[in-house]
């Protein structure tokens, strides 16, 4: 029994004494970079500086990349996505894009490799939260297929909504009264929209059809939008929505707070804890 | 903005170690404690249930970032402590500064003060706290280095900074005018009263002393260092930047009333003293401070390691420029 409390006691007093985790790098990373004069400089001088530092966005950033890398597995529908996208780019940039993409990658097959196939990755990881969660995500963003229809002032607002009413052309309807910048096509708004508050309080509890009969007030400009319901369930227009949740920063962070705690994610390093616990974008990613 | 972060970029890092490291040691203080971990003899900086983040890896993936700046601000401080030599005096300042620094600190920090700048000092590549000496004697070498290698090599670039941003010290004296349509009879007095002061050969800095309604008035319409960068109104400015050393404007009207300018200098020699001019004029010239360094660094004998890239990665980190390509 004595032996046994004794045991007890010292490791007490080992679990007391135990160190604050702080890391450092191998002694196979660890070389020495440069001399100068009679003096050293190593890699880990350099690293013991980089826990000083506030790294906490390094931290979570690398932390998503592990993640995904570990967790999504480059398949075909992977790679087919991972060239979806660079049939994209290369539309979207046009004659830049070898200007602007190959100075940052050597090589096309760099870029996918290391941009692209992350990205399409990244996707896919989206993609399943947003499946898992579809019901509580419209509940809680309640997106809608909407016409957005931007004029000028008050009158040629209640002219649009009476011939939305008796079932004008929207592209009629545009051209007659909308604004240089009213566009006749159709549009997804959510909650996480970046449009007036009073448009998504109009959008938010609306149903297919419905017309806003006052005129919505722009709210930075001199104009006003009407709008109309083209589709409230969410499931009409899945795809559509999930690209416009999937490229919301916010909506990013919720999906990886989620794997993070569903895959056990724990820092092992005092400095860099303290640093991503200490800062209020990355601390919800800590369990 | 981006341009003006990377041409300072030493100050910049130094001086947000030293403001954004203590807010973050103070929230840090009340975090919890975390368990380390280590798989193939490896320390693990992060994981998820069984995969592994190690420390090697975080180094590589910040290696090509923070760490070429890490590193070209370590070897700085290797370099100009090992070629430059501070007087006792400048020793003892370096003493007087760091004890200020310490104390108040202790007004702020109380009993953390030594954990706070601990942190800060290793951000920056020293030991802790008991180092601040050395930083500031690091700090005052540095300069020493930097004024050294400028007023040997002004000829190359004082004459392209002056063509472009008119440096110089200038001085004022208003009359605040509230209303310009009815000018009263005080004000019409003081303007009188300035001119007759001046016209009989008293010091501008006594008139403006005496007289002006600015700001400026308790240290005789010193405004200090100006160039065309400065953000003043434009019909003063025009007046400012158009003058000759030693010039004296007529009146001139501005949204504010009527000012009286004087440009003081417009020399480096006047100019060289005051320490906006200083930061203005290595800031537009980010090679001086590079090149210094630089040039200290060649007395010394350097092993790249057999990395044949470092030399050009740290001069470019330094902003290193040979003067022959300096624009």
């Amino acid at each position: 029994m004595k032996k046994l409390i004794s045991l007890l006691v010292v490791l007490v007093i080992l679990t007391g004494c135990s160190s604050t985790a702080i890391t450092s790098l191998s002694s196979e990373a660890n070389k020495d970079i440069i001399t100068v004069g009679d003096q050293t400089i190593s890699a880990n001088d350099i690293y013991g500086m980089m826990q000083h530092q506030n790294l906490s966005d390094s931290i979570i950033d690398q932390a998503v990349k592990t993640l995904i890398d570990n967790y999504v597995e480059v398949d075909e529908t992977i790679e087919a996505r991972a060239q979806e996208l660079l049939e994209e780019n290369k539309e979207y940039f046009g004659d830049s894009f070898e200007t602007l993409i190959l100075s940052q990658y050597e090589t096309e097959e760099a870029f996918v490799e290391q941009q692209l196939i992350p990205a399409a990755k990244q996707e896919k990881m989206t993609r399943d939260y947003f499946e898992a969660n579809f019901d509580s995500i419209i509940n809680s963003q309640a997106p809608r297929l909407v016409y957005i229809i931007e004029v000028a002032n008050n009158a040629d607002a209640n002219r649009v909504v009476e011939g939305l009413k008796a079932d004008e052309s929207i592209e009629d309807l545009v051209e007659k009264y909308g604004t240089d910048d009213a566009i006749a096509e159709q549009t997804i708004i959510a909650t996480t929209s970046t449009v007036s508050d009073t448009v998504k309080a109009f959008v938010k509890d609306a149903e297919k059809g419905d017309i806003s009969e006052t005129p919505i007030a722009h709210g930075s400009r001199d104009t006003f939008y009407v709008v109309q319901i083209v589709e409230s369930d969410a499931n009409e227009f899945k795809d559509d929505f999930f690209a416009i949740y999937s490229t919301n920063n916010n909506n990013l962070d919720t999906v990886f707070i989620h794997f993070f705690k569903e895959f056990d994610f724990k820092i092992h390093d005092q400095f860099f804890y303290d640093a991503v616990k200490a800062s209020d974008t990355t601390s919800p990613y800590l369990p | 903005m981006l341009e003006n972060l990377k041409k300072h970029w030493f100050v910049v890092l130094v001086a947000l170690v030293f403001v954004a490291g203590t807010i973050y040691f103070v929230q840090d203080s009340v975090t919890a404690t975390v368990s380390g971990k280590k798989v193939d003899g490896k320390d693990v900086v992060f994981s998820f249930d069984n995969i592994n983040y190690t420390a090697d890896e975080l180094y590589e993936s910040l290696e090509s970032g923070i760490g070429n700046s890490l590193l070209a601000m370590t070897f700085e401080q290797l370099v100009v402590n090992q070629t430059v030599t501070l007087s006792d005096d400048e020793i003892t300042d370096a003493k007087l500064q760091a004890e200020d620094l310490f104390d108040n600190y202790t007004i702020q920090y109380g009993d953390n003060t030594e954990a706070v700048l601990d942190s800060i000092m290793q951000s920056i590549g020293f030991k802790d706290h008991t180092e601040l000496q050395k930083y500031f004697e690091f700090m005052m070498a540095r300069e020493k280095v930097v004024s050294e290698y400028l007023e040997a090599n002004l000829d190359d670039f004082w004459s392209d900074y002056e063509e472009k941003y008119s440096p110089r010290l200038a001085s004022h004296i208003l009359v605040s005018i509230k209303d310009f349509d009815n000018i009263t009879d005080d004000e019409q007095a003081k303007m009188d009263a300035i001119e007759a002061a001046l016209a009989n050969g008293d010091k501008f800095e006594d008139v403006a002393k005496e007289y002006s309604d600015d700001g400026s008035a308790s240290t005789g319409g010193a405004l200090g260092f100006v160039s065309s960068q400065t953000n003043f109104v434009e019909e003063f400015k025009e007046v400012v930047l158009e003058q000759e050393a030693g010039e004296v404007s007529e009146w001139v009207e501005s949204e504010f009333g009527f000012h009286i300018i004087y440009t003081t200098a417009t020399d480096y020699e006047s100019l060289k003293a005051n320490t906006d001019f200083n930061d203005h004029f290595i800031g537009a010239n980010p090679q001086i401070q590079g090149n210094a360094i630089w040039q200290e660094a060649l007395k010394l004998e350097i092993d790249y390691k057999g990395n044949e890239e470092l030399e050009d990665l740290l001069k470019a980190t330094l902003g290193v420029k040979e003067l022959e390509d300096a624009e």
